[in-house]
């Protein structure tokens, strides 16, 4: 796929809709879309706690007004062309009101009422707009009454859930917009309701319609009644959620990617939604789901009220852990291992051109644990004859770091900074010394064991489906104040890891792993004390600094 | 005196002569053309006055479950052989889903005339056997009859039986100075220098057919476009002024020889 016609982000594909057959109707939209039914502006009615100040404490009064204001405005985008679950949104703009508006606002156009009768809350849609009629109801679902119903209408999946039943019973679910570049879509891309702070989908899924009818047409204010005009239709095509790594990386953010489904647009709905200005609804009719949807809000309010009552609200909606089972299979839900092998790359220094770099590496992405990650780093002894004196080289290291991340907004995919804290052991006999002639006349012995470790390290990163690229900087110091008290080592390093998600893909007990091939290069620049280091004919020599240059490769595996 | 009147006689004549020819030139000039006509008069909206079939829907016996079928009458044998304006089946069927609460609503013929915006139902119940439902603006104007025809019959036969029903021949749709739209059947109209009656205070009735036809004026054939033609009043019925538009008129029939 190249790209495609994108409802809320008004984005395009250059897939040729050119070469299909020819329909019926596609000499009707040739000529420029216009006029007829324009979206039009709503009034959300949220007559709910909070709305009124009828709460006395002036704290709770505040915040709740806050939290009304937040649901209005996520109910009021949802409903916004191309805000909603699948493309759904038909109005151009939305008003927040609450139950002390006057009664001469009851007559706005369209409302959308949110109250509490009785027991229940009542969500209904009316539209004002027929000559001394009474108002068309399209939509009215009563739901059990919680306390914590506002707080409900706070989760993006629930909003989009029951902003997607709404639309599904109006005249219009969707408005394609005008394409901006001229070209001509066959592809019409639309996104999945998204999952609000939780760490997977709460409620049962519903689906995008199967095919949709692209239309213009008007209203009219005597009757009642919409007269279309059919420009073309589109299938949907396939529906592609987004990894379950990328839904846990976005979760908690606006319009985040969770994954898109893809309509095939006939020639004359390619020709029409290209031009924009169009409609689209479920090709059915509207309401046509009705009872489909109608019980998938009610279940859904079920889920939220049980939780509700059973004091785990917090967890299903922000994705808190409630059991430490779900912690558990949680943590072990997203994160990859990997091994990688480099070789010294600088040129020069006889003992640093024999040694390697061997490192283990694990991360932890998802869980209580997400940011966790652990380093094993070894390098094997390497030992090189210096003018007759032996000189050796060889640590391992182990890193336990955690690491907080975010996205940058714009040049970068996130930037992080982990903190970390680890073991140092070495041992190396190293040149301390030499003469005129350039000759190695003494060398000193550094050695350091389990010596304790701290370090931070930043990170940038760039990233798609297909690569990760990182660009890192950390400094790792290491103190004894043991048996070797006062030997000290110092790291600055920085390096490029390129991660590429080519390997193949396989199954293990169920998870979905995949294999990625990571490419690395890093220079590492170590200064090393020790009071244990030799004395010198000119003096006491007790540190050295030597800088290694790796390049490798290395295999990580990804669930 | 005598003298200035004869010097002045000729210029008079020829000045009237002249301004006789060119008055009829110009009267001559506003013959109107029916396929121009037809064309002002289908782009125009709907006329608000006279009762008469305009917009057909043809459907087939409503189902229990599911749209409304459309019956296999060809429009545009329709559209050729009759002035019935017809309704497009696709943007139809949509409108109903657009405008129905559920499918409830699709069984109601009523429903289905709202929607369609069309006054008349034409429901093909097989075997030739015919519905027709008109929906006047007015309840008074309501009518349904059945009529039957050769099962292997098409649009423009379904047209030709629907006017012995009514009791007429054919309508006035529009008017202009002395010249009638007049709407009918290509088949009638396709006859030359035909005539016409207008038939008095029959503008607001769809049927005809058991009322007394006393004429209101005559109209002679002017020129012919399918199931229109422009008719020019020859004669107007004592104290008429002018034929309202819905005035429906019978049409001269020739035998073939």
């Amino acid at each position: 796929m190249v790209g495609s016609l994108l409802l809320a982000e008004n984005s395009f594909s250059q897939a040729s809709a050119r070469d299909q057959d020819e329909d019926a109707n596609s000499e009707e939209s040739d000529s420029q879309i216009s006029g007829g039914f324009e979206a039009p502006s709503l009034t959300i009615r949220l007559e709910l706690a909070g709305s009124s100040g009828e709460l006395g404490n002036k704290e709770d009064a505040k915040k709740a007004k806050a939290q009304w204001r937040k649901v209005c405005k996520l109910l009021g985008t949802s409903l916004k062309v191309g805000g909603g679950a699948w493309g759904s949104g038909g109005f151009s703009s939305f008003t927040c009101r609450d139950s002390r508006s006057s009664s001469k606002k009851m007559k706005e156009p369209w409302i959308l009422n949110v109250k509490r009768i009785e027991t229940d809350v009542e969500v209904s849609l009316i539209q004002n707009s027929r000559d001394g009629e009474d108002p068309i109801e399209y939509y009215r679902q009563r739901l059990p009454h919680s306390e914590d119903f506002m707080q409900f209408l706070e989760d993006e999946e629930f909003i989009d859930l029951v902003a997607f039943a709404v639309m599904d019973h109006l005249p219009f679910l969707m408005k394609i917009e005008a394409k901006k570049d001229g070209d001509v879509d066959s592809e019409l891309r639309v996104r999945y309701p998204r999952i609000g702070g939780s760490r997977a989908r709460k409620f049962v899924l519903v689906e995008p319609p199967k095919e949709l009818t692209i239309y213009t047409m008007e209203y009219d204010g005597k009757t009642g009644l919409y007269s279309a005009r059919v420009l073309g239709a589109a299938k949907l095509e396939k529906m592609e959620p987004a990894d379950p790594e990328t839904i846990r990386k976005n979760r908690g953010k606006r319009n985040a990617n969770q994954g898109y489904a893809y309509y095939k647009l006939d020639t004359a709905g390619a020709k029409a939604a290209n031009l924009g200005g169009v409609w689209a609804h479920n090709a059915q009719g509207r309401g046509r789901r009705s009872v489909e949807l109608t019980k998938a809000v009610a279940a859904a309010n079920a889920q939220l009220t049980e939780s509700s009552k059973n004091g785990d609200l917090g967890s299903l909606l922000e994705g808190g852990y409630d059991l430490l089972t779900n912690a558990l299979l949680d943590t072990a839900a997203s994160g990859y291992i990997g091994v990688r092998y480099g070789k010294q790359i600088l040129a020069g220094d006889p003992l640093l051109a024999k040694t390697s770099f061997f490192g283990l590496l694990t991360e932890i992405r998802g869980g209580p644990l997400g940011g966790l990650r652990i380093y094993y780093d070894v390098m094997p002894e390497a030992k090189a004859k210096e003018d007759d004196l032996e000189t050796k080289i060889g640590w391992s290291r182990t890193i336990f770091g955690t690491s907080l991340g975010f996205d940058s907004g714009f040049l970068f995919d996130r930037i992080d900074v982990t903190s970390k804290i680890g073991m140092w052991t070495l041992s190396a006999t190293l040149p301390t010394e030499k003469n005129e002639a350039g000759t190695t006349v003494s060398t000193s012995d550094f050695k350091f064991k389990k010596q304790f470790s701290f370090g931070i390290e930043a990170g940038l990163e760039w990233n798609s489906n297909f690569y990760l690229v990182r660009t890192w900087y950390g400094f790792d110091m290491a103190l004894s104040l043991g048996k070797f008290g006062g030997s000290a080592v110092k790291s600055n390093r920085f390096g490029l890891d390129t991660f590429l998600n080519t390997g193949p893909r396989f199954s293990i007990l169920g998870a979905d792993l995949k294999t990625t091939l990571l490419m690395f290069v890093m220079y590492e620049s170590i200064e090393l004390s020790s009071p244990s280091a030799n004395k010198s004919e000119t003096g006491e020599i007790s540190g050295i600094t030597y800088d290694g240059g790796y390049a490798g490769l290395g295999l990580a595996i990804s669930w | 005196m005598t003298d200035k009147f004869n010097r002045l006689r000729a210029p008079a004549i020829a000045l009237f002569a002249v301004s006789f020819v060119f008055a009829h030139t110009l009267f001559a000039a506003e013959v109107p053309v029916a396929t121009n006509w037809v064309s002002e008069y289908l782009s125009a909206p709907k006329p608000k006055e006279g009762t008469f079939v305009q917009r057909i829907v043809a459907v087939r016996p409503l189902p229990e479950k599911g749209m409304p079928q459309f019956s296999d009458i060809n429009r545009a044998v329709l559209a050729e052989s009759t002035y019935f304006q017809t309704v497009d089946p696709r943007n139809f069927q949509w409108d109903l889903r657009l405008n129905s609460k559920d499918d409830s609503e699709l069984r109601d013929f009523g429903f289905l005339q709202k929607v369609s915006d069309a006054d008349t139902l034409l429901i093909q119940h097989g075997d030739g056997k015919w519905g027709v439902r008109f929906k006047g603006r007015s309840s008074d104007a309501d009518f349904e009859t059945e009529f039957k025809m050769n099962p292997k019959g098409e649009a423009k036969d379904a047209a030709t039986a629907l006017f012995p029903l009514l009791g007429y021949d054919g309508v006035i749709l529009d008017t202009s100075g002395p010249f009638v739209l007049v709407g009918s059947t290509a088949k009638t109209l396709g006859q030359p220098n035909i005539q016409a009656m207008a038939l008095v205070d029959s503008s607001e009735k769809l049927s005809l057919k058991n009322d007394s036809r006393e004429g209101a004026g005559l109209l002679s054939l002017v020129n012919v476009s399918g199931g229109f033609a422009v008719f020019e009043i020859t004669l107007l019925g004592r104290g008429l002024k002018k034929l309202p538009v819905g005035t429906k008129v019978i049409i001269e029939k020739k035998s073939k020889r």
